[in-house]
C-alpha cells in the first residue's frame, strides 16, 4: 500500500522545472507592518524570539546572582536585607530554570529542527506563536510581580508549608505558580509542534536512522516534556487551590500532606534537569562533528543513550527528598537509579572522545564550548554521583555543595554547549560571521570565572556553609571562599557582556556568511543564510546521515505548489512521501487568545471572575482563529470537477 | 565520480487525507497523552491522600450518592452514539448527517454537564472541608473542564457547518471533535470509578 503510493513519485524527471523563488516569497513571507510582526507563525521568528527572549531573562537572572554574590562577598554585608535576598534566589532559580534554560532550548529546536530534517515550517504554526506569547507573558507577569516588590520567596522549588497559605501570605507565591502555568503551557505547546515536526515532516529519505542527532536530543526532550510537564502544572494549580479557594491538599491538619508537593514537584522537577541537558548533547555533537569534519562515532549508541536517559530520568525524583525520612528501600532504588544514570552519559562522552581520535579538529570557538562542557560537566556529574549516596547527601544537604554540583551540571551541562551553538548557528540565523577573537576570549573568561565561582562552594558546603542564606558571620572560615567567588562572578559577567558585544558586532559588521560557513553536514547548511521565508526553494532528499557531505548532489522534490504554503508529509519511519498539506497563514488571532488567557490567569488569583472575564475573550479569539476565511482553491476546484 | 540528484515528484500525492495520517490527527494525539498524564497524576493524587488518611472518606463527609453519579455516566455513554456518527458521516463528507450529529452531540453533551451539577452535590462533601474533599471536586472540576472545552470545539465547528461551506478539513475536524469525546468519555470510566466507588472499595 505505501510502496503502490511511493511508486510513481519516484519516477525521474527528465527535465525537472525549477520552483519559482518569486512566488514561494510571496507564499509564505510573513505580513509587513507591526501587525504583521505580531501575526507571524513563521517558525524562524516564532523561534528567534524565544531565543532572544529566553537570552534577556538570562541576563536578568544573571544580574539577580550577581547580586547575591555581592552580598555574600564578606561577612555580615548589608547591600541587600534577608526578604529581597529571598526573593533574589528565588527569582534567580525560577528565571534561569523557567524562563531561560527550558526556552532557549526548545526555541533553537523550534528554529532549527525543521530546518534539519527539510521542511518549511512547523506543523500548527497558529499555535506555536500562541506558545511563544504566553511564555513571554508568563515572563512578564512574573517580573511585573518582582518589580512591584511581589517576586516569590519561598525558593524556586516552592516547598510547602512555607509556600502554603498559612506561611505565605499575599500574591507572592501565586504569581509564581501561575507563571508556571504559563510557561508549561508553553512548553507542552512546543514539544507537540517539535514532535509531530520529526515524525511527519522530515524529508524524503531521512528515516529514522538518518535524523540528525541534535533532532534526536530535541524529541527526546519534547517526550520528556509531555510526561513531565503535566505533573508541575497539576501541583502548582493544586497549590493556587490551596492559597485562594480553601482546599487542603497540602495541609496535613486536614489531612493533606506536604511530601505530595515534594513527589508532584520532583517528579517533573528531576526530569526538568535532563530537558535541559539532553538539547546540549546534541549541540556537543552538531558542533563536535563539525569541527572535525567527520560523522559521530557510534550514533546508534547516541542515539539509544539519549532515549535512555529520557527514560531513566524519571526514576531519579525521589534522591531530591532524601533528607525527608522515606523508608530507607525507597531510598536504596534511588540511589540505584541515581548512579546508573550515568552510565549512558559516559557511553556519550567515550564516542565523543573517539570522534575526536586522532583527528585535526578545527580550533574554532564552539569546540572550545564543548571542551569546557567535557570538563565542566563531568565535575558536575561526579558530585552528582556522590550526592546520590545518601549518607552523603544528608550531610549535604541544603549547603552550598548542592548548590556547586548543580551549577556545575546546569552550567557546565548546558550553558557552556549552548554558548557554543550559539557561535557555530550565528551565521546561520543572521548571514553574518561572529568574531573569532571575541569568541576565545568568552570562553576563557567564562571558564576561568566559572571555576572560580563555583569550585570554592563545594568546599564551603563541606564547610557546612548552608544555602539560601543572606548573610554570614566572620571567623567560620567562610570568608575567603565567598569572596573568591564573588571575584568569579565577576569574571563570568563579563563574559556575558562579551558575548553581547560579539553578538552586537558581528550583526553590524561580521563578515557575510555563505550557505555552509563550517562546512557542517546537516540541511540547515544547505540552504542560504539566513534561510528564506520558505526554508528551502526545494524540499531536500536525502540518502545519508551526512546529506551534505555525500558526493551525489542533494536530491529534491518537485511537485509541491508554490504558490500556497504547503508542507510535504512523510511516513513517520522510513520518511516515504505521504500527501501534502497546506499550512494556515499568519493570523493575528494567536496574540488576542494569549492575551485573553493571560487577563484570565492573572486575574484568577484575585477573583475567579476574571476566569470568565478571559474566557469571554479567548472564546471569540478561538472562534476568530478556526474561521474560514478565504476559500480554498484545491477545495474549489475538486468541487468544480 | 559525481551523481545525478535524485528527483521526487509528489505532485499526484493527494492533498490532506482525512484520516490519521493527517497531521492536525498526529498533534490532537499529542495534546490526548498530554490529557491523560494529568488525569493520571488526579489519580496518583488521590491514591497518596488515601494512604496518608486515617479515615476515607473522613468523619465529616458522609460515603458519596450514587443514583445521579449513575445516571450521568449513563448520558455520557448514549452521547457517544451521535460523537460515533458524527465521526462517520464526517468521514463520507455527509454535511447533513454530519450537522445533525454534531448537534445531538452538543444537546447531549450540555444535558451531562447538567447532570454534572448533581454529581457535584452526590460527594457528599464540600471542597474546603479536607483534602478528601479537596480531591474529589478537583477531580470533577477537572473532567467538567475538558466537556467545556469538547462542547466549546464542537459549538464551533458546528457554526461553520452551519454557516460556511464546510472544506475538507473541517469534515475532518469535525471528526476529530468526536475522537475528543471519546477520550473525554473513556476518561471519565477510571475517574468515576475512582471517586464514587473508591471510598467503597478502599474506605473507612
Amino acid at each position: 500500500m505505501r510502496g503502490a503510493r511511493f511508486a510513481p513519485a519516484q519516477e525521474r524527471v527528465p527535465v525537472p522545472p525549477e520552483p519559482d523563488v518569486a512566488v514561494l516569497e510571496r507564499t509564505w513571507r510573513q505580513p509587513r507592518g507591526i501587525v504583521g510582526w505580531l501575526a507571524s507563525v513563521d517558525h524562524k521568528a516564532i523561534g528567534r524570539r524565544y531565543i532572544v527572549t529566553a537570552l534577556g531573562f538570562f541576563l536578568l537572572g544573571g544580574i539577580e546572582a550577581f547580586l547575591m554574590r555581592l552580598q555574600l562577598a564578606r561577612p555580615e554585608n548589608t547591600l541587600i536585607n534577608p526578604d529581597l535576598y529571598n526573593q533574589l534566589f528565588t527569582m534567580h532559580g525560577t528565571t534561569m530554570m523557567f524562563l531561560f534554560a527550558v526556552p532557549v532550548m526548545e526555541g533553537l529546536g523550534i528554529y532549527f529542527v525543521p530546518l534539519m530534517v527539510g521542511t518549511r515550517n512547523v506543523p500548527f504554526p497558529k499555535l506555536n506563536a500562541l506558545g511563544y506569547w504566553l511564555y513571554l507573558f508568563g515572563g512578564l507577569f512574573l517580573y511585573g510581580g518582582f518589580a512591584r516588590n511581589a517576586g516569590p520567596d519561598a525558593g524556586w522549588f516552592s516547598y510547602v508549608p512555607l509556600a502554603g497559605p498559612q506561611y505565605s501570605s499575599g500574591h507572592r507565591i501565586d504569581i509564581w505558580a501561575q507563571m508556571i502555568t504559563f510557561t508549561e503551557f508553553s512548553a507542552l505547546i512546543g514539544a507537540v509542534q517539535i514532535l509531530v515536526t520529526v515524525f511527519k515532516l522530515r524529508a524524503p529519505g531521512m528515516s529514522l536512522q538518518r535524523i540528525p542527532l541534535f533532532v534526536w536530543a530535541e524529541t527526546a526532550t519534547s517526550a520528556m516534556v509531555v510526561f513531565a510537564m503535566p505533573a508541575v502544572m497539576l501541583a502548582s494549580s493544586l497549590l493556587i487551590l490551596d492559597r485562594t479557594t480553601g482546599t487542603h491538599f497540602f495541609n496535613p491538619a486536614e489531612g493533606g500532606d506536604a511530601l505530595l508537593w515534594q513527589h508532584l514537584f520532583w517528579f517533573f522537577g528531576h526530569p526538568e534537569v535532563y530537558l535541559i541537558f539532553i538539547p546540549a548533547l546534541g549541540m556537543v555533537s552538531v558542533i563536535l562533528s563539525t569541527a572535525v569534519q567527520r560523522p559521530i562515532f557510534g550514533y546508534l549508541a547516541m542515539v539509544l543513550s539519549l532515549v535512555t536517559t529520557a527514560f531513566m530520568g524519571f526514576g531519579l525524583w525521589v534522591h531530591h527528598m532524601f533528607a525527608t525520612g522515606l523508608p530507607q528501600l525507597g531510598e536504596s532504588f534511588f540511589t540505584a537509579a541515581s548512579m546508573i544514570i550515568a552510565l549512558p552519559t559516559g557511553v556519550q562522552i567515550f564516542c565523543w572522545i573517539a570522534t575526536l581520535w586522532g583527528s585535526r579538529p578545527r580550533w574554532e570557538p564552539p569546540l572550545l564550548f564543548v571542551l569546557g562542557f567535557f570538563a565542566v560537566f563531568l565535575i558536575g556529574g561526579l558530585t552528582g554521583v556522590m550526592l546520590a549516596s545518601v549518607p552523603l547527601d544528608l550531610q549535604v544537604h541544603d549547603t552550598f555543595f548542592v548548590v556547586a554540583h548543580l551549577h556545575y551540571v546546569l552550567i557546565g551541562g548546558a550553558v557552556f554547549p549552548l554558548f557554543g551553538a550559539l557561535h557555530h548557528w550565528f551565521p546561520k540565523m543572521t548571514g553574518r560571521m561572529p568574531g573569532r577573537t571575541l569568541g576565545y576570549w568568552t570562553f576563557a573568561l567564562l571558564f576561568t570565572g566559572f571555576n572560580l565561582t563555583f569550585f570554592p562552594l563545594h568546599n564551603l558546603g563541606l564547610r557546612g556553609m548552608p544555602r539560601r542564606t543572606y548573610t554570614y558571620p566572620a571567623g567560620l572560615g567562610w570568608d575567603r571562599l565567598n569572596l573568591l567567588a564573588t571575584c568569579g562572578a565577576v569574571l563570568m559577567a563579563a563574559a556575558v557582556v562579551l558575548l553581547l558585544v560579539n553578538a552586537a558586532r558581528s550583526l553590524r559588521r561580521g563578515e557575510p556568511a555563505a550557505a555552509n560557513p563550517w562546512g557542517a553536514e546537516t540541511l540547515e547548511w544547505s540552504t542560504s543564510s539566513p534561510p528564506p521565508a520558505y526554508g528551502f526553494a526545494s524540499i531536500p532528499v536525502v540518502a545519508s546521515r551526512s546529506p551534505l557531505w555525500d558526493e551525489s548532489p542533494l536530491g529534491r522534490v518537485v511537485g509541491l505548489e508554490d504558490d500556497c504554503p504547503e508542507v510535504l508529509v512523510t511516513h513517520p519511519i522510513d520518511a516515504e512521501p505521504s500527501h501534502h498539506e497546506e499550512l494556515p497563514r499568519a493570523s493575528i488571532w494567536p496574540l488576542v487568545v494569549a492575551l485573553a488567557v493571560t487577563v484570565g490567569f492573572i486575574g484568577s488569583i484575585f477573583s475567579p471572575l476574571w476566569i470568565v472575564i478571559g474566557a469571554a475573550v479567548a472564546i471569540p479569539g478561538a472562534v476568530a482563529w478556526y474561521w474560514p476565511t478565504h476559500p480554498e482553491p484545491r477545495q474549489l476546484e475538486e468541487a468544480a470537477r | 565520480m559525481s551523481r545525478q540528484a535524485v528527483v521526487v515528484d509528489v505532485s499526484r500525492l493527494h492533498p490532506t487525507p482525512d484520516d490519521s495520517r493527517a497531521l492536525v490527527w498526529s498533534g490532537t494525539l499529542g495534546m490526548l497523552v498530554i490529557e491523560s498524564t494529568v488525569f493520571a497524576f488526579a489519580i496518583v493524587t488521590y491514591i497518596y491522600l488515601r494512604t496518608v488518611a486515617d479515615q476515607w472518606p473522613p468523619r465529616t463527609a458522609g460515603l458519596p450518592r450514587l443514583f445521579f453519579p449513575i445516571l450521568n455516566l449513563g448520558v455520557l455513554f448514549v452521547s457517544l452514539a451521535p460523537a460515533i456518527w458524527a465521526d462517520r458521516a464526517a468521514k463520507k463528507q455527509d454535511r447533513r448527517s454530519t450537522t445533525i450529529a454534531l448537534a445531538l452531540s452538543l444537546g447531549l453533551g450540555a444535558l451531562f454537564l447538567v447532570g454534572r451539577i448533581f454529581e457535584f452535590a452526590s460527594l457528599n462533601c464540600r471542597w474546603n472541608s479536607h483534602a478528601y474533599g479537596s480531591i474529589t471536586w478537583t477531580i470533577l472540576g477537572l473532567h467538567t473542564f475538558h466537556v467545556v472545552a469538547s462542547l466549546i470545539e464542537t459549538a464551533i465547528i458546528l457554526a461553520v457547518f452551519l454557516l460556511k461551506t464546510p472544506a475538507q478539513r473541517h469534515f475532518l475536524d469535525a471528526r476529530l471533535d468526536g475522537v475528543y469525546w471519546y477520550f473525554v468519555v473513556a476518561a471519565w470510566v477510571p475517574l468515576w470509578a475512582l471517586v464514587f466507588l473508591g471510598p467503597r472499595m478502599f474506605g473507612r
